[in-house]
């Protein structure tokens, strides 16, 4: 199996921008393809649901022809919030495979155009059809799991806070980041109730953007060499725990396999906080904590810029935003810039990093090991 | 109630034709509604179409199985509460026995 690594990547800022989806992949692209020659055997594109959100459909072929690569392949991979990850691995195996040598990744979603009401609307459908007719939101099924979790381990509504504070606080060292404004305890606690325990802030942002990345046969810095992905039921009545989730952990194990590593080798992580609670189930899941013990290492600083194992240095979806294509990518980018040195005032020390990307309910996640070569 | 069983030992909750977890034909069995909170959570921000605030619960029904549903009264939201499930105007519904 061919070697895959990573050559150029770009990301646009995050948050409301006035642009159009494939400017703001175009912007992504550029940065990427900086004093690099732009041909390529292959466009993988990751997108949620350009239908819905902006009202194209045909996206791969609208932004081939918009980036002016005629008659490159192209295709568009939707799989609900890890879209990014999943064109990432798709554009992995066509290189790994020995098919193409050269292709480029693209990654974006443009949220901001509809309202809260519509949007919510959109992402409720990522949700099993009886579980909706509930009425049931994805913060409401994250609220279910938050609810089991603090009733089982003791979990506080402050600790839980500590996840958005802490990702904030890395957010304001990310220029690309829509959120670059600390938050306190308090400014979490008294934000609007969305499902209780749940509040606003503890809760990812709708917002637009876009990044790309160039995988290449030739040897680089960075090194693609773990991917592991796995589903779980799409109901929530089927799953065995309500703590834990099963997709993470396959996925995990079958990346670390790949890779020929263990959670204790991984430097830095970004980890697919969509919700306060996932920033403390998640680094369990991925095997860096025990069970139950996901809210101290957050708390005893562990998972900070100064800890043994810094997680979501970008800001995570909490602070760097979370237009729900985007972020698997997003995510990857942001461990590309770690291995190379280049995160500026977020920057730690870093070799081997992870990226952990969740589609629908935390049940279609993958996980993506990279290594400075 | 009823729920789907399969020859692999699992049951889930309510009809379904084709097991989710080894993809076997699943048959209904009908039992009773005692049924038990396992979680819960007071929802505001609430689909267009659906009234404010919603009080799901995700209760184990006593044949193992869980069900999401309503809860009618937003004091029964307790997790362990014991109770049955009810079904009502096309949905569910948990009411607790306890007073
Ligand atoms: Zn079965």
């Amino acid at each position: 199996m061919a070697g895959v690594y990573i050559s150029g990547i770009g990301i646009t800022k995050f948050g409301k921008r006035k642009e159009s989806l494939q400017t703001l992949m175009y912007e992504s692209y550029a940065q990427a393809t900086e004093s690099q020659e732009s041909n390529f055997d292959a466009v993988f594109v990751g997108c949620m649901n350009p239908d819905e959100f902006v009202g194209d459909s045909n996206f791969a072929t609208l932004i081939v022809d918009h980036l002016g690569l005629y008659q490159t392949p192209s295709v568009r991979i939707d799989n609900a919030p890890a879209s990014g990850s999943a064109a990432f691995e798709q554009a992995y195996f066509s290189i790994a495979s020995g098919h193409y040598q050269k292709v480029l990744v693209l990654a974006g979603e443009k949220m901001s155009n509809l309202s809260t009401g519509e949007t919510t609307r959109i992402l409720s459908k990522l949700i099993d059809k009886y579980e909706r007719s509930t009425g049931a939101t994805m913060p409401a099924l994250a609220a279910l799991v938050t609810r089991r979790y603090m009733h089982d381990y003791g979990l506080s509504r402050e600790e839980l806070a500590q996840a958005a504070v802490k990702n904030h606080y890395n957010g304001t060292l990310n220029p690309y980041a829509q959120f670059q404004k600390e938050i306190t305890i308090d400014d979490v606690l008294k934000s609007k109730m969305i499902s209780d325990p749940l509040r606003l802030y503890d809760c990812a942002s709708i917002s637009d953007g876009a990044c790309a990345a160039i995988l290449t046969s030739k040897k680089t810095d960075v090194k693609v060499s773990g991917i592991g992905h796995a589903t779980d039921f799409l109901s929530l009545q089927y799953r065995d725990s309500l703590t834990s989730f099963n997709a993470t952990k396959i996925a995990a194990k079958r990346a670390y396999d790949m890779a020929k590593k263990s959670p204790k080798d991984i430097d830095v992580a970004e980890v697919h906080d969509a919700f306060t609670i996932l920033e403390i189930v998640n680094p369990e899941d991925l095997g860096f904590f025990k069970p139950g013990e996901g809210a101290a290492a957050l708390i005893d600083g562990k998972t900070g810029l100064s800890g043994d194992l810094p997680i979501n240095t970008s800001g995570g979806l909490k602070a760097r935003g979370h237009p729900v294509g985007a972020t698997g990518l997003a995510q990857i980018c942001e461990i590309v810039w770690q291995l190379r040195g280049e995160a500026g005032k977020r920057q730690v020390p870093a070799n081997i990093g992870l990226c952990h990307n969740i589609g629908g309910f935390v049940n279609n996640n993958i996980v993506t090991i990279l290594e400075s070569c | 109630m009823i729920s789907s069983i399969c020859k692999c030992g699992k049951i889930v909750a309510l009809e379904r034709k084709v097991c989710p977890y080894c993809g076997k034909t699943m048959n209904s069995v009908e039992h009773g509604n005692v049924a038990e909170i396992l979680t819960y959570t007071k929802l505001f921000t609430v689909p267009e179409g659906f009234k404010s605030p919603i009080f799901l619960t995700l209760v184990k029904l006593e044949n193992g199985a869980k069900l999401l549903c309503e809860c009618k009264n937003e004091n029964d939201l307790e997790i362990d509460r014991k109770g049955k499930v009810i079904f009502e105007k096309e949905k569910y519904y948990f009411v607790s026995t306890k007073k």
